[in-house]
């Protein structure tokens, strides 16, 4: 609702950019881990969301541990303090990185308006809407040039933050879980009027094709 | 004021040019005050003096020859075009004075008046020229036409020579262009051969490469199942491993409880003997006591039997016949408790006793014998178990070494046609100028790649060339036909060269004629001069004497002036025609210099070229780079760890399956030390065992047993908990479907009834009720059971009512029974009740 009214008030402020940006990662993720089959559909339900069915885990353990992931990042992208958030998902047995999905985050700045010109008008619900839906679009329709999952696999989420950020003690350092002999896919992109988010997969190539 | 005719005309002047004309009629007017030598110098100043008809300005003539292949021609054109209106002027004169020639002689006799057009006085009538006058006119202009005919020719003869030289420089340039497109074709040709050759082999190492990578497929692929035969045979030698282990320690507990049986035996056969001994000692001390005190021992002995009766009485069932024996002794014992017992009894005992000491050692012996046979057997098991295991062991170490070495050999022969191939490589490419590093396939690659932008750049430099030789040919073409209309032209010229030099002849003759007349006529002015003075006496006119001796005086003066002026004229031609070679030296000044700019032009586009092709290079090596890193962010390995941190939920999902499967792993771990740890204790006690001999007593293990039970039973429980998420994650699919069955099921009536006008209802009995959508009530309904055995047939069994049935007795007679149509008795049920409904509503209406 806050995000209705900050929309229709006019342009979208950084706090309001962290909350719409926080909720498509919060849908994104899901959507991922219901395509990729991370869980069995059983654990999932379809919501109705940017006008189309996404598919969202009601196990309790996934949305506790997703919330607790956004309510830090929704606070750290208000105060700009993150550029990067990536889900890698990982193989049981190996222990490998299989995917990252890797969301780039930019703060786009409003003081590039030169003198004389017209400053930007407010991006429109619908704009933003519509930009969102494709990149959802694109993450169900990856599931045709990305590899099958073959083995069972369980999922991370990265947060790339400045060093100078206040991290909670429940967050610790982590390695890039980064992909060998990987290729990656770029996605569609979105933005607000204060945040751009630039979607991309990486995955590992299937060595049966080299 | 002069007459406009004859002046104008004699010096070629165009009527069309209008300024020069009104120029020169001033010209002409201010000559007409000055006395006529003066006039025809001023008159020739003004023509030897006029500018060149062609301008040098460099940059418009090239625009010019740039334009038009005929450029240098049409500008000659109009230097050429000028000379036949100016000849054309030359030409009305000396016609005119033809056609004056052709006029009688007496004619210009008899016409005086005519020498005396110019300069004559105003009193007579000397408006016309005179003969004399004119025939200087047109002496003058036949050698000005002559003088002008030999400068036409000479000009011709250097047209032609220029043509030539012309011509010839187009031939060296197309050779050159041809040479030059000779090399550069051989030049191509060569490099393509290159290419190609380069190609081949490329193509070739590429087929290598695959070639090899198909072969280490295989040999992965053979390697796989390899390991997989070793794998399985590993896991069937472990499998038989335990099995044989199992039977190990079967053996070993039997042999354990063999042991434990005989040592008990043993013991209790000890203890028997002890006993016996002791008994036969006390027996013995007895009898000894009961040689003395009788019976007052009775009751030590009775005690005596009691205690063997105890004792016997925990025997193993084995011994049951010592426990008869041991009875019947205890019975006859019983018996000497009321009689003395007899030396026979106790002799019987002692033989007994004997007999069952040495039944004891015997087994002794045997368990001994048996023990160290199992010894000496489970020594040997142990032994040939290692020596199989090292058997196996050096089996495969040698099937290893020889995969290895055959491998090795193929690496080397590999490695030696690579080489080798290496070498032809290195021979191929460092053969040319290039002499670059070609160490790897890479830079092979690039080497082949700029040999190709050379090759593209060859190409079109020769694509350049061709056009450039094209257009030069077609320069040559338009040339030629320059030269071939020139050509003409000085044929033309030449024809009307020799009409003029006839012509000329002619006049020259005529020349002469006029002069011996003028002669004549002069010779007979003189005397008739002297016959009037002599005749008129002071009549003759003095002044008209003087005059006509002016006038003679005059006429050799104006001939002198021509015979002095016709060099001049001659200068003057020669100088109208230096500015057409003027203007062919100019136009190939101009043809230089627009050959230097094209080429300083064409460096500077090679060299332009030069930079977008390095500035290509390096947007196309900046790409790669933003490629890799961006192909770097992508593998997340881009960042920049100063600034950058990597954050992740301590308590994230990827953590606890880790968590949980290490738990797992070290709980098995766990297990497996514990029971190996057993194993361990068990064998050591064995050993133990073998080596005491007859102690053999079984370990006291019960906390090594305890523990790896309860790691067993922490396992088992684990993986009940895994069973049981498994299970639930089985009851959430089941509901799912069942969900899902359920709604796909209700869609299905509800298309059912929309499309054909039948509620179905499935019942528990298995029958189907059907009731119409257009039904007055609930009872009318019809009730279908399916046929015997469930064969897909179905009947009508029975309706809602028993009226509503009898009520539709003849459709369901006609329908079902008759046709055999359950359908078609729906349909004309429907239908019925359709038109009753509407009926019934448009009753209600």
């Amino acid at each position: 609702m806050s995000v209705q009214a900050q929309l229709t008030k006019g342009k979208i402020t950084l706090k309001g950019s962290a909350r719409i940006v926080t909720e498509f990662f919060m849908y994104g993720i899901n959507s991922i881990l219901f395509q990729r089959g991370i869980y069995p559909v059983e654990e999932f339900e379809v919501k109705k969301k940017y006008g189309l069915d996404i598919w969202v885990s009601n196990d309790q353990q996934v949305q506790k541990y997703l919330e607790k992931i956004m309510q830090s990042v929704e606070e750290w992208l208000s105060m700009g303090k993150i550029n990067k958030l990536v889900l890698a998902v990982n193989s049981r047995e190996a222990r490998e990185t299989l995917e990252r999905w890797q969301f780039d985050i930019q703060l786009v700045d409003d003081e590039e308006v030169v003198a004389g010109e017209k400053p930007k008008p407010p991006k429109s619900e619908k704009a933003l809407r519509m930009e969102i839906q494709a990149i959802f679009r694109q993450i169900a329709a990856s599931v045709s040039f990305l590899p099958i999952i073959e083995e069972k696999c369980t999922f991370n989420i990265l947060v790339y933050a400045d060093s100078d950020a206040e991290v909670p003690t429940t967050w610790t350092d982590s390695d890039p879980l980064h992909i060998k002999n990987a290729e990656q896919v770029r996605l569609r992109s979105f933005s607000t009027d204060a945040h751009r988010v630039e979607a991309m997969v990486a995955y590992r190539r299937d060595p049966d094709l080299c | 004021m002069l007459p406009s005719g004859g002046e104008g005309r004699a010096y070629g002047e165009t009527p069309a040019a209008g300024t020069e004309r009104n120029a020169r009629q001033t010209h002409n007017q201010s000559a007409a005050l000055l006395p006529p030598s003066t006039a025809i110098r001023s008159r020739f100043r003004s023509i030897t003096e006029r500018p060149p008809a062609m301008t040098t300005v460099r940059g418009k003539k090239r625009y010019m020859i740039d334009d038009s292949p005929n450029g240098i021609g049409s500008t000659r054109g109009s230097a050429y075009t000028q000379q036949p209106s100016w000849l054309a002027g030359l030409e009305t004169p000396v016609r005119g004075l033809s056609a004056h020639t052709g006029t009688s002689l007496a004619d210009t006799i008899l016409q005086p008046q005519r020498l005396f057009s110019y300069g004559s006085p105003p009193s007579g009538p000397a408006d016309a020229p005179s003969p004399a006058r004119s025939i200087l006119e047109a002496n003058q202009r036949e050698s000005e036409v002559v003088g002008r005919l030999e400068t036409l020719r000479r000009e011709s003869e250097r047209a032609k020579f220029e043509l030539r030289q012309v011509e010839m420089e187009r031939e060296r340039d197309r050779e050159e262009a041809q040479r030059v497109r000779q090399q550069l074709e051989a030049d191509v040709l060569a490099q393509t051969r290159r290419v190609e050759k380069l190609e081949r082999d490329r193509r070739w190492l590429f087929e290598q490469e695959d070639r090899l990578a198909e072969q280490r497929r295989t040999i992965e692929a053979e390697l796989t199942t390899q390991r997989k035969k070793h794998q399985t045979q590993t896991d069937e030698m472990s499998a038989t491993m335990h099995e044989l282990k199992q039977r190990l320690d079967e053996a070993n507990r039997s042999l354990r409880s063999t042991r434990a049986e005989h040592a008990e035996k043993l013991e209790a056969q000890q203890q028997r003997t002890a006993a016996a001994e002791e008994t036969i000692a006390r027996l013995k001390a007895q009898q000894d006591i009961d040689k003395g005190a009788g019976s007052a021992n009775d009751a030590s002995l009775q005690y005596t039997v009691e205690t063997l009766k105890r004792e016997m009485r925990d025997k193993d069932q084995d011994i049951e016949e010592l426990q008869q024996k041991l009875k019947q002794l205890m019975g006859s014992e019983d018996a000497s408790t009321t009689v003395s017992p007899s030396r026979s009894r106790v002799a019987q005992l002692e033989r007994d006793l004997r007999e069952q000491c040495a039944y004891i050692k015997a087994i002794e012996q045997q368990n001994r014998k048996l023990g160290a046979e199992v010894g000496r057997l489970a020594d040997t098991a142990g032994k040939y178990e290692k020596e199989r295991e090292t058997v196996i062991a050096l089996q495969a170490k040698v099937q290893r070494l020889e995969a290895q070495q055959e491998g090795r050999a193929e690496i080397e022969a590999r490695l030696d046609a690579m080489q080798q191939e290496r070498e032809q490589w290195s021979r191929v490419l460092n053969d040319g100028s290039d002499q670059s590093r070609l160490d790897s396939p890479f830079a092979i690659a690039k080497t082949v790649a700029s040999q190709r932008h050379t090759i593209r750049m060859l190409e079109s430099k020769v694509t350049t060339l061709q056009e450039n030789a094209e257009s030069a040919n077609e320069h040559l073409q338009s040339t030629a036909r320059d030269v071939q209309l020139y050509r003409q032209e000085c044929a033309r010229l030449e024809k009307e060269a020799a009409i003029e030099k006839h012509r000329a002849t002619q006049i020259e003759q005529s020349k002469q004629h006029a002069v011996r007349e003028a002669e004549f006529l002069r010779t007979q002015l003189h005397s008739y001069d002297r016959e009037e003075e002599e005749l008129m006496g002071g009549n003759y006119d003095r002044q008209k004497a003087e005059r006509i001796r002016q006038l003679e005086l005059f006429i050799d003066e104006q001939r002198a002036w021509i015979s002095a002026t016709q060099p001049g004229v001659a200068v003057q031609d020669g100088a109208s025609s230096a500015p057409s070679a003027g203007a062919d030296g100019v136009s190939t000044a101009l043809l230089q210099g627009y050959r230097e700019d094209a080429e300083s032009k064409q460096r500077e586009l090679e060299e332009v070229k030069t930079e977008h092709q390095h500035l290509l290079r390096r947007f196309e090596d900046l790409e790669k780079e933003a490629a890799r890193l961006e192909h770097q962010v992508g593998c997340g390995l881009g960042y920049n760890p100063r600034t950058t941190r990597i954050l992740q939920l301590i308590d994230n999902p990827s953590a606890q399956d880790y968590a949980i499967r290490s738990e797992k792993l070290k709980a098995l771990a766990a297990e497996n030390e514990a029971l190996l740890e057993r194993i361990r204790l068990l064998e050591k006690s064995n050993e133990n065992n073998e080596s005491d001999g007859n102690s053999d007593t079984p370990p006291d293990d019960a906390t090594g047993a305890g523990s790896a039970f309860f790691h067993t039973i922490d396992n088992l429980r684990s993986e009940n908990q895994n069973l049981t998420r498994q299970l639930e994650d089985s009851a959430k699919l089941i509901s799912r479907y069942k969900k899902e069955w359920k709604k796909k099921a209700a869609e299905l009536r509800e298309v059912v009834y929309l499309i054909l006008g039948y509620r179905v209802d499935f019942m528990s009995n298995g029958s189907v009720r059907f009731t119409s959508m257009y039904a007055a009530g609930v009872d009318q309904s019809f009730v279908f059971t399916s046929g015997d055995d469930d064969q897909g047939v179905m009947r009508l069994s029975g309706g809602g009512s028993k009226t509503y049935l009898k009520g539709l007795t003849n459709d369901i007679r006609y329908w079902v029974q008759e046709r055999g149509s359950i359908p078609g008795f729906l349909a004309t049920v429907t239908l019925q009740n359709f038109e009753a409904q509407a009926d019934q509503n448009s009753q209600q209406q």
